[in-house]
This record gives structure tokens, C-alpha cells and sequence, in this order.
């Protein structure tokens, strides 16, 4: 009786993709080395009984664990072991068969009944590989079933022979495992000889260092064009026309009927218009879904793709000596970029580096190196008309600021950086249904973690409105501005406001006339001083309090020194 | 048998083809390198070299693999001589 299905196999072989197919649940699938770490779980029914299947994360090795996924995976395999009534299906990228074979010869030495899926056929063709999987099979003394994964070919006929599966008593010696494979690989495997394909150019181009680096600005400049152009047109023909004129209104019918000025303040506020003021089922509901999703979800789209055809793991590799330096794996740079668009994602998604000194130090990169999408094209709206100069002085000292900071903070903390050790996935087409199944996912998780802290950020912000309290901090600030920062006592208010929606905060810099001086410093301030009140609630989530506090201490000391010297510099 | 001198992989010349001879350092280098099929006498070519200290890219058993720098410099090869 199977009653446990563990699927084992190398990152990056399509082992979700089957999972998927087993199971019927979606799971996020990647091109990316090390995205499964956090390992899915779902059910498939076996000759009518309900089995458990379990996507055990991506591994090349079994025998000594180097990484936080071979220690997850070698535990998986132990209390399955323990529990017994359990097979492997071992998932093998038949392009590159030499090097999952390691893997396959560790699971045969721990003595486990298993079954092989001899993935990615059709590539391997493609590619001029032909493996001889029933001489394999005789070899390994196991089944092998030949899959496609993304057409679903084979899949079938894999699960109706689990039951097949078996100890294997295939001899070799341990010391000899990768000769031993090479003795297989000659056996089974020929490769034809062909010609350079236009894919593996592209892929020449994007990893050597000098093209590299050029591409790799390219292909950001024109993610940004992209989002932005997405976001834009679905916040303003779509999401912004459909709250203000069909849900507003009627929202707004609805609770004059309670008949409340109190419950009207905190649902809608005390002005209608969205980010006015603190109503949770209008700026609570505006910001999160008709300012923040629709770039969110643009940015996801093209990075979901990026993702699948192999390009971000290539941008690791390309910025990784840079990073470094800064004391950040070339890993970080995926978090860095998330957070062009929102830093609520982009503190969520460091959870793929290892450590915490890298972690850290990513978010303090995330949160100072740029401003979040929104933000920057208020900071742009609102600065071009003074000349291209001024924007280019607050995007330049952002990226030095942020650079000099970790660069110094790196000194301090102690910890090493982990080398990076990947493998290069081949550029491939990316399927658009395992790409929108992210996109999917990915959304429903800002929606899910995210929202929610922002409503009850806004609740928050509401009741402290009523209760007066930030009348009393914007009048105890406001000195500070002034004689400080040389603002007008009335930008106190819009800093404080800036907490809730930094971009909304620039936009409300507008109306003060204030010099183009005065506005970078405003700007940069509003960058710096704090993160947003959703990404506050985010960090404190993901690191704890103390060190959430210390993020947010340091930001607020360096964006008063900060804008405290460019006070001093720019009069 | 050839008479090319001990170079370490970030050392060896971008495009050249080589046996990596002794790995510097502790088990857990080796286990991860072994995992990806780096180990002392399998043969590699280097494709491309760092910039600024960044990964390595070398070919391995038909596979293409960036390693950190560091990590390079504790890899010894010896050039083969085709």
C-alpha cells in the first residue's frame, strides 16, 4: 500500500510541473535554480485511495547537505523511511542525464523503492540526444517512464505503475559514483553533433561579463518602459474609473443609510475623495487595489516570464561580483528589482537567501536604493518640469546612499557571503500557463499577506485621526521641518500622510509651490525617512521586531541627516 | 602527459579546456562542487571569465555552471593540452 509519494529530482527539471499533473493543485513552477525551497504538498487518488504527494525541493545532492533544501530533502526522505508505505519518483532532465544521474545512484545507495520519470524528452531530441531509456532501465533495475511534462505526455502512464516501483539492486561502488556514471552515459546515451543554436547566442551574450552587464541594463530599462506603460493604463482606463464611479458611490448610499457620522469617518472617511483621509472601505481599499495591483501585477507578468525563460538566474550571475562587495549574493538582486515596483513583495521574496546578514542587508538595499514604482513617477511628474537635472540628482544619490550604506554596514556585521554555485538553465520558451499560474499565485499572495495590513494600517491611521493624535504629531514636527529642513510647517502633515502612501505623500508636495530645491530634499525625505506603512508591517513581520526597528531607526536618522545636509549644500 | 603548471579556475584562460586537479578546502566545499559534478579529475572548460571579482562560468559534463570567485580560486586545474 503506497500511502506517501516523495517526487526527487535536480532544481529546475520540471519536477513541479509533474507534481502539478499528479496532483490537479497549483504550485508556483520556475526556471529558476532554488524557487522550491519552500516545498508543496497535495493529494492524487491511487486505485481509489487518497495518496499523499510531497514536491521535495530541487537537490543535487543527497549524501552531505551544504544547503538549507538538501537538509530539508534528506529529512524528508528519513521520516518517510521511518514511516515506511512510501515510494520516490525520481524526476531526471533527459538533457542533461550525466549529472541527474548523481542523484539517482544516492537514492538507489539509500535503498528506497522507486520509480523513474526521464523528463524533457522532446528537448533532448531537439537538442540531437538520444537516450537508450530501456538499456537504462535494465542497468538501474528500475522502471523509467519517458514524460513531457508541460504536454502532459506520459504522465499517465507513470501513475498507473507506482505500484511498480522498487528496490533497486543495482551494485556500484560509492567512492566510484560519477565513473560509474560515465560508464552508463557511454552505454545509453549518444549526441549528435549540431550547429550553434540561435537561443544558446543569445545565451553567449547575456552571461560573458562585458554584454552581460549591457543586456542586462537593456532588458531593465525595458522591464521598467513595460510596467509602467501596463500599470498605468490599468489604473486609469480600468481600476480608477470602476472605484470612482460604480463602487464609490454606491458604497457610499449604502452607508449613509446607517445613519453614523462616527462609522461613515472610518469606512469612507472624512472627505469622499480616495487618499483624502482614513476611510478603510475607501483610501483602504484604493490604495491596495487601484494604485498598487495593477503595476504589481504588470511587474509580475514580465517578471514571471523573465523568470521562466531563464533570464533572472542569469542576472544573479551577472551582478554577483558586484553585490559582493556589498556583502549581498548575486541572488539579491531579484528582491532589489522586485522592489523597483512595491517593497512589500520585494521583503517577502529575500526569504530565498540563506542568511540573515544577507537578508538585512538586501532590504536595506531594497528600501533605500530606489523609491517604489508609484513613487517614482510622482517623483518624476513632479520634478521634470525643472529640468532633467534634479531627477537625476535624487535617483543618483538614492543608489550612492544605499551603496555607502551597505557598503559600510557590511563592515560591520560579521558573517561571510555564500559563494554562488548554480548551474545555468538553458533559455526556453516559456509555457504562458505555467507563467499566468504564477502570476496567479504571486498576485493572490499580495492580496492575501498584504492587503489586509494595509486596511488595518488605514483603520489604524483613522482612529488615530479621530482621536486627534496626529493633529498633535504634525504640530510637534512641524518646527522641525521648518527650521531644519527649511520647509513650509504645512509639509509636516504630508510627511505624516507620506507614512501611509509615500507616493500619494510626494503628490501632495504639489500644491505648496515650493521651490525645486526644496522639493528635492522634500523628496528624498519622503523616500528615506520611513518605509510605507504596509512595508513597516511587512518588515516587522519578517524579521521580528528588534530588527525591523533597527531598519526603521537607521532610515529615519539617515533620512534627516541626509536631508539635513542637502539643506546645507543646495542654499 | 603534459607539462602545463597548476593554475587555479579563475586563473585559467577564458575558452580553454582543463582537469581539475586538487580542490582546496573542507568537505563542504567539495560536497557541494561534487554535487553539480566538480570533482578532482573531471575535465571542464572555462567559458568566460569574472568581472570584478563575479562568478566564473565553466562547461561541465555538458552543463553550464557560474561559480562564485572565491570558490573558483580554491579549484587547481591543469590546462589539457588540445
Amino acid at each position: 500500500m503506497i500511502k506517501k509519494i516523495l517526487l526527487f529530482g535536480n532544481p529546475n527539471v520540471g519536477k513541479s510541473v509533474i507534481f502539478t499533473r499528479l496532483t490537479g493543485t497549483t504550485v508556483i513552477v520556475s526556471n529558476y535554480p532554488g524557487t522550491t525551497v519552500e516545498y508543496h504538498q497535495g493529494d492524487t487518488r491511487l486505485n481509489n485511495e487518497k495518496v499523499k504527494v510531497i514536491d521535495v525541493p530541487g537537490i543535487y545532492s543527497l549524501t552531505e547537505p551544504t544547503n538549507p533544501a538538501e537538509e530539508v530533502a534528506k529529512e524528508m526522505l528519513e521520516k518517510a523511511k521511518e514511516e515506511g508505505s512510501f515510494i520516490v519518483i525520481n524526476v531526471i532532465d533527459a538533457t542533461n542525464l550525466e549529472r541527474n544521474l548523481n542523484l539517482t545512484l544516492q537514492l538507489i545507495k539509500e535503498k528506497v523503492p522507486m520509480i523513474i520519470a526521464l523528463n524533457l524528452c522532446d528537448e533532448a531530441r531537439h537538442l540531437g540526444i538520444e537516450i537508450d531509456y530501456k538499456k537504462l532501465s535494465q542497468i538501474l533495475d528500475l522502471l523509467i517512464f519517458p514524460t513531457c511534462a508541460i504536454t502532459g505526455e506520459g504522465i499517465k502512464n507513470l501513475k498507473e505503475k507506482l505500484d511498480k516501483a522498487k528496490i533497486s539492486d543495482f551494485q556500484f561502488k560509492e567512492e566510484e559514483r560519477w565513473q560509474e556514471i560515465g560508464r552508463i552515459i557511454k552505454e545509453v546515451q549518444r549526441i549528435s553533433h549540431r550547429h550553434h543554436t540561435f537561443l544558446e547566442r543569445i545565451e553567449d551574450f547575456t552571461i560573458k561579463p562585458f554584454t552581460g552587464l549591457i543586456s542586462a541594463v537593456i532588458i531593465l530599462f525595458l522591464t521598467f518602459l513595460l510596467v509602467r506603460l501596463i500599470g498605468e493604463n490599468l489604473t486609469n482606463y480600468l481600476f480608477d474609473p470602476l472605484f470612482n464611479n460604480l463602487y464609490l458611490p454606491n458604497m457610499i448610499k449604502l452607508i449613509e443609510k446607517i445613519k453614523s457620522p462616527l462609522i461613515f469617518d472610518i469606512l469612507i472617511g472624512k472627505e469622499i475623495e480616495p487618499l483624502k483621509s482614513f476611510g478603510i472601505l475607501n483610501t483602504g481599499l484604493y490604495i491596495p487595489f487601484v494604485i498598487v495591483l495593477p503595476y504589481l501585477f504588470a511587474f509580475y507578468l514580465i517578471l514571471s516570464i523573465l523568470e521562466d525563460v531563464g533570464y533572472l538566474a542569469r542576472l544573479a550571475i551577472v551582478f554577483d561580483g558586484l553585490g559582493h562587495r556589498l556583502g549581498i549574493h548575486g541572488y539579491s538582486l531579484i528582491p532589489i528589482i522586485l522592489g523597483f515596483g512595491c517593497k512589500v513583495p520585494a521583503v517577502m521574496a529575500t526569504r530565498i537567501l540563506e542568511r540573515k546578514k544577507e537578508r538585512i542587508l538586501t532590504t536595506l538595499l531594497i528600501l533605500l536604493s530606489s523609491p517604489c514604482l508609484p513613487q517614482t513617477i510622482m517623483v518624476i511628474a513632479l520634478l521634470a518640469p525643472y529640468g532633467i537635472k534634479y531627477l537625476f540628482l535624487i535617483f543618483s544619490l538614492l543608489i550612492f546612499l544605499s551603496l555607502i550604506a551597505t557598503f559600510i554596514l557590511n563592515r560591520i556585521f560579521k558573517g561571510e557571503v555564500q559563494e554562488i554555485f548554480i548551474e545555468i538553465p538553458p533559455y526556453r520558451l516559456p509555457y504562458f500557463s505555467m507563467v499566468f499560474r504564477k502570476l496567479y499565485f504571486r498576485t493572490k499572495l499580495f492580496i492575501k499577506e498584504a492587503v489586509p495590513l494595509i486596511i488595518g494600517g488605514i483603520f489604524f491611521f483613522g482612529i488615530l485621526d479621530i482621536l486627534k493624535i496626529i493633529e498633535f504629531l504634525k504640530y510637534f514636527s512641524e518646527p522641525i521641518f521648518q527650521r531644519f529642513l527649511s520647509l513650509p510647517k504645512e509639509v509636516a502633515a504630508v510627511m505624516i500622510t507620506g507614512f501611509l502612501r509615500k507616493d500619494v505623500g510626494i503628490a501632495l508636495l504639489a500644491p505648496f509651490n515650493l521651490a525645486p530645491k526644496q522639493l528635492v530634499i522634500a523628496s528624498i525625505f519622503l523616500i528615506i525617512y520611513l518605509p510605507c506603512l504596509s512595508t513597516t508591517l511587512i518588515l516587522i513581520r519578517e524579521f521580528k521586531i528588534k530588527d525591523a526597528l533597527k531598519i526603521i531607526i537607521f532610515q529615519l536618522l539617515l533620512g534627516f541627516l541626509v536631508s539635513f545636509i542637502l539643506n546645507i549644500l543646495l542654499s | 602527459m603534459n607539462n602545463f603548471p597548476l593554475v587555479d579556475l579563475a586563473s585559467l584562460e577564458e575558452g580553454s579546456s582543463a582537469e581539475v586537479v586538487k580542490i582546496l578546502g573542507g568537505w563542504r566545499i567539495h560536497s557541494r562542487l561534487e554535487g553539480l559534478g566538480i570533482y578532482e579529475g573531471v575535465k571542464i572548460r572555462k567559458i568566460s571569465k569574472s568581472l570584478l571579482r563575479g562568478p566564473v562560468i565553466i562547461e561541465v559534463k555538458n552543463c553550464k555552471v557560474a561559480i562564485g570567485y572565491g570558490m573558483a580560486k580554491k579549484i587547481l586545474v591543469k590546462k589539457s593540452s588540445d
